[in-house]
């Protein structure tokens, strides 16, 4: 019996082998997650509008939008994809189809279920940006953690919003990592990852 | 890793100098313990390739005839692969994640086995084995912070030639190579079985 106790302890001693891998070596500046809403034909819609600010969901109620020349070049990358698939810039008062909203994301949310969380943070647009909508609604779950510096672009759906008063999101694409979490944007990260997202969401088409 | 190796060479070393001392090497009705040291080559490619070096297996054998003999054993492997970065998608198109990965298999195979010995002498004996059980697995995915894992139990199977040699005093070697099938599936890996080839080296204490 003592030898049988002997043995266990031997094998438990051994089954703890089992290690943590080492994680330093994975990429931080080149994860792109989307998601997308099955139900919505992304031919439905042939025009967009994009803000020139980015909001900033931060823990500081006054750091809220990020402004000038690196905004300015995320801004025009989303464009450039978006004119690439064949959608139209308007202004907002001329009834976009689709919203676009970028958001850099600096703090960490662990344990969220569904995307779309950020929404209630000082500086992401509120509903009413974009007329007289009641809130806006994510009809998918992603990823349930997101690192600080993460770029976010949601496009929301403005052509359908009257049927339930909510705008609802079609699309969302988390670049994890891409903004470092000083206030230095690492630009070409942050472009090189809006290609990646649009590159893996070849559904996002007028066609 | 290191442990296992001293474990083993403090084995070797008393094993030799027993055996100066006696030279009976009969293990007819007696008990058996195995301690096996295993490098195993991963055959279901889907979730990863990459031969493992972390794996064990220890085995209790009683000889019930000349021939014959019955035991039970419990193993353990480790399988640890790292996934350039690459296009994940769920099959209905609504997730894609552009990462890279580290990926890991952890598993431990619970089995109660059977043996024929083919002729031989007292000390040089090959066999045949057949191991049938049940199979505990865990496998993860590392991505940016991220941790994806799943677990789950499956039937185990594990066909297994090998030959052990009896150095004298109840002590000796045994080395096989070992097929490893369990029907654990994920469909969250997409995966839909275990296996593996196993070439293993142990020593053996009959008491």
């Amino acid at each position: 019996m003592k030898k049988l106790l002997v043995l266990c302890c031997i094998t438990i001693a051994l089954s703890s082998c089992y290690k943590t891998p080492d994680t330093s070596s994975l990429s931080n500046d080149l994860v792109v997650a989307t998601n997308r809403d099955l139900r919505v034909d992304f031919a439905d819609f042939t025009t967009y509008h994009i803000s020139d600010t980015i909001p900033r969901i931060t823990d500081s109620p006054t750091d809220t939008i990020l402004v000038g020349s690196e905004a300015q070049e995320i801004v025009n990358k989303i464009k450039e994809n978006m004119d690439a698939r064949g959608y139209q810039f308007v202004e907002r008062n001329q009834d976009p189809d689709l919203a676009v909203i970028p958001a850099v994301i600096r703090v960490t949310a662990v344990g969220t279920v569904c995307t779309g969380w950020w929404y209630g943070y000082p500086g992401y647009y509120p509903p009413g940006y974009w007329g007289p909508w009641g809130g806006y609604y994510y009809p998918y779950c992603g990823f349930y953690s997101y690192d600080t510096g993460s770029l976010n672009i949601d496009l929301m759906d403005l052509l359908n919003s009257e049927i339930d008063n909510n705008i609802s999101a079609t699309w969302t694409a988390t670049m994890f990592g891409s903004l470092n979490s000083s206030d230095d944007v690492n630009l070409d990260r942050a472009l090189t990852a809006i290609d990646q997202a649009f590159d893996q969401s070849p559904y996002i088409t007028t066609e | 890793m290191k442990r296992i190796l001293s474990f083993c060479i403090i084995a070797f070393t008393l094993g030799v100098s027993a055996q100066t001392n006696s030279r009976n090497v009969s293990i007819l009705d007696r008990d058996m313990f195995i301690l096996n040291w295993e490098i195993a080559f991963p055959t279901n490619n889907d979730f990863l390739s990459e031969t493992s070096f972390g794996n064990g297996r220890l085995e209790y054998r009683h000889m019930i005839t000349n021939q014959f003999a019955y035991g039970i054993s419990i193993g353990w492997n480790s399988f640890e692969e790292n996934v350039d970065q690459q296009l994940f998608e769920e099959e209905d198109g609504s997730t894609a994640v552009y990462t890279d990965l580290i990926r890991q298999v952890y598993q431990v195979p619970f089995s109660a086995n059977g043996y024929y010995y083919f002729g031989g002498n007292e000390e040089f004996r090959p066999y045949a084995g057949l191991g049938l059980g049940a199979n505990y697995s865990e496998q993860k995915a590392y991505f940016n912070v991220f941790i994806v894992e799943d677990s789950n139990w499956g039937f185990y199977l594990r066909p297994e030639i090998g030959a052990q040699y009896m150095l004298g005093n109840g002590f000796g070697f045994i080395g096989y190579v070992s097929y490893n099938y369990a029907t654990n599936s994920s469909e969250y890996f997409d995966m839909d079985y275990l296996a593996h080839v196993g070439i293993g080296l142990g020593v053996i204490w009959a008491l």
